[in-house]
């Protein structure tokens, strides 16, 4: 019996633990986006900056910007959870574009991970903001009958986050690959363009959601 | 469908080290940068605000000041006009009360000229006309005896007392008998003596000036009855007419 595609290949153990390819592919991002962080950020001046200043900038205020929006409130606080989680969600994304490499949020464990740190940054995040009582009075809101419903959309909310991330991004690379084994070397290039595109705004709606998932635990917006 | 616990759970931690490189290495120097950019900007902002409100505090003051230089320069004006008009003022009441009095003067030199003028005229006229009436009177030539005669009616005319005093209480009363032409005086001794009432020791004498008439000199007393008397007295009349028709 073949291994399902959907299951993580493991590249090596250490110890106990064994280290997947999304894992390692991971690494690879944290590496890139850290090194390009620390190149662009090396000579940043206030007077003239230059043009990967310019750009860099343009990059954090427009996250900062789509963030407050989203929470009507300040988002400098929740930008770097957010923040990178968009950055790291495009890049992963966009990485099952190139040639050997599987994107990392093409596997469930990648997916359920990012959605479970934002079930517990909200939570996390709306107990600091509202204090512990207050927060959890909010899952008896409006009325105490709605309490379980209230509990189970939490779940079901980082649930439903994972899954489409998830889902998006395998089944386009699915497309793709099976495009590519039936009619040859140019003709997925569409559907890699396609693809592209779809990783951007797979990496936008996931961060939306969780900007408002955590703005509806802070209380700035309405808890949805 | 399988889902790996530890690459769930690596994959979870990766993430959250990644939060944490970007947020040291990325988002804090950049949002750093922006930060000081926009306090740098908010500061030259500042100072733009504190040099437009300074502009604005001195364009207010500059007015200010325009203002009261106008204020100040049409009241300086207005005084300088006030003064002006008082100085001019005083200097027409002066030059009228100067003109007023010259004019006074004027007038008054001119009324005592014109009284002087006729005051002269007056007695040159009547010095004329004494003068003319004496060449007249004496081309006429008069009756001393006439004249004398008339002269001792009036000593005869006078009361006692006064013929008495006359006489000066002497005995015989010494008379000095004046006139134009020389005349006999003993008949006259005789009609004198018996005017007076007394003997009379008379002694003649001659002047011309008298043009016509005699003088009989008593010892204190002098009776005058000729025309150099009449003309004297009618000269001394006119010109004391004179004064006052001048002095009215």
């Amino acid at each position: 019996m073949t291994e399902s595609p959907l299951t993580a290949p493991v590249v090596f153990t250490l110890g106990p633990v064994p280290v997947t390819l999304p894992v390692v592919t991971t690494w690879g991002l944290m590496a890139l986006l850290t090194l390009a962080a620390v190149l662009a950020t090396r000579r940043l001046t206030v007077e003239r900056p230059g043009r990967v200043q310019a750009v860099l900038e343009l990059i954090v205020q427009t996250l900062q910007k789509q963030i407050g929006e989203t929470m009507q409130a300040d988002a400098t606080p929740f930008l770097p959870l957010l923040g990178t989680l968009f950055l790291y969600l495009a890049t992963a994304n966009l990485s099952g574009l190139m040639p050997g490499l599987k994107a990392p949020t093409a596997f469930i464990e990648t997916a359920a991970a990012l959605a479970l740190i934002v079930l517990l940054g909200s939570q996390v995040y709306g107990i600091r903001a509202r204090g512990l009582w207050a927060y959890l009075k909010g899952f008896a809101h409006p009325t105490p009958l709605l309490l379980p419903l209230n509990l189970l959309s939490e779940v079901t909310r980082a649930f439903s986050l994972s899954v489409r991330l998830f889902g998006n991004v395998m089944s386009g690379e699915f497309v793709i690959a099976i495009v590519l084994s039936l009619a040859g070397l140019f003709v997925p290039v569409p559907l890699m363009a396609l693809e592209l595109l779809l990783g951007l705004v797979q990496a936008y709606i996931f961060t939306i959601l969780a900007a408002v998932f955590i703005g509806g635990a802070v209380g700035s917006i309405e808890r949805g | 469908m399988h889902v790996d616990g530890w690459t769930l759970l690596l994959q979870a931690v990766n993430f959250l080290i990644l939060v944490w490189l970007l947020r040291h290495f990325l988002y804090r120097p950049v949002l750093a940068v922006i930060a000081e950019r926009q306090a740098a900007t908010e500061r030259v902002r500042t100072q733009a605000e504190a040099i437009r409100q300074e502009a604005d505090g001195m364009r207010h003051g500059l007015e200010d000041a325009r203002a009261g230089l106008a204020a100040e320069r049409d009241r300086l004006l207005a005084a300088a006009r006030a003064a002006a008009e008082a100085e001019r003022a005083a200097l027409l009441d002066g030059a009228r009360a100067e003109a007023d009095r010259l004019l006074a003067d004027a007038r008054a030199r001119l009324e005592e000229e014109r009284r002087q003028a006729l005051a002269a005229l007056h007695g040159q006229a009547a010095a004329l006309g004494t003068d003319l009436a004496g060449r007249l009177l004496r081309a006429a030539g008069g009756d001393d005896g006439r004249f004398l005669d008339a002269a001792c009616r009036s000593v005869e005319d006078l009361p006692e007392a006064q013929r008495h005093a006359l006489a000066g209480g002497e005995t015989p009363v010494p008379v000095r008998l004046v006139t134009v032409t020389p005349l006999d005086p003993a008949p006259w001794r005789e009609r004198l003596a018996a005017a007076l009432g007394r003997p009379v020791a008379l002694e003649a004498a001659e002047d011309p000036g008298l043009i016509a008439g005699v003088e009989l000199h008593f010892p204190h007393t002098v009776l005058r009855h000729s025309w150099k008397q009449a003309l004297a007295e009618a000269t001394e009349e006119l010109t004391r007419d004179d004064d006052a028709h001048a002095s009215a």
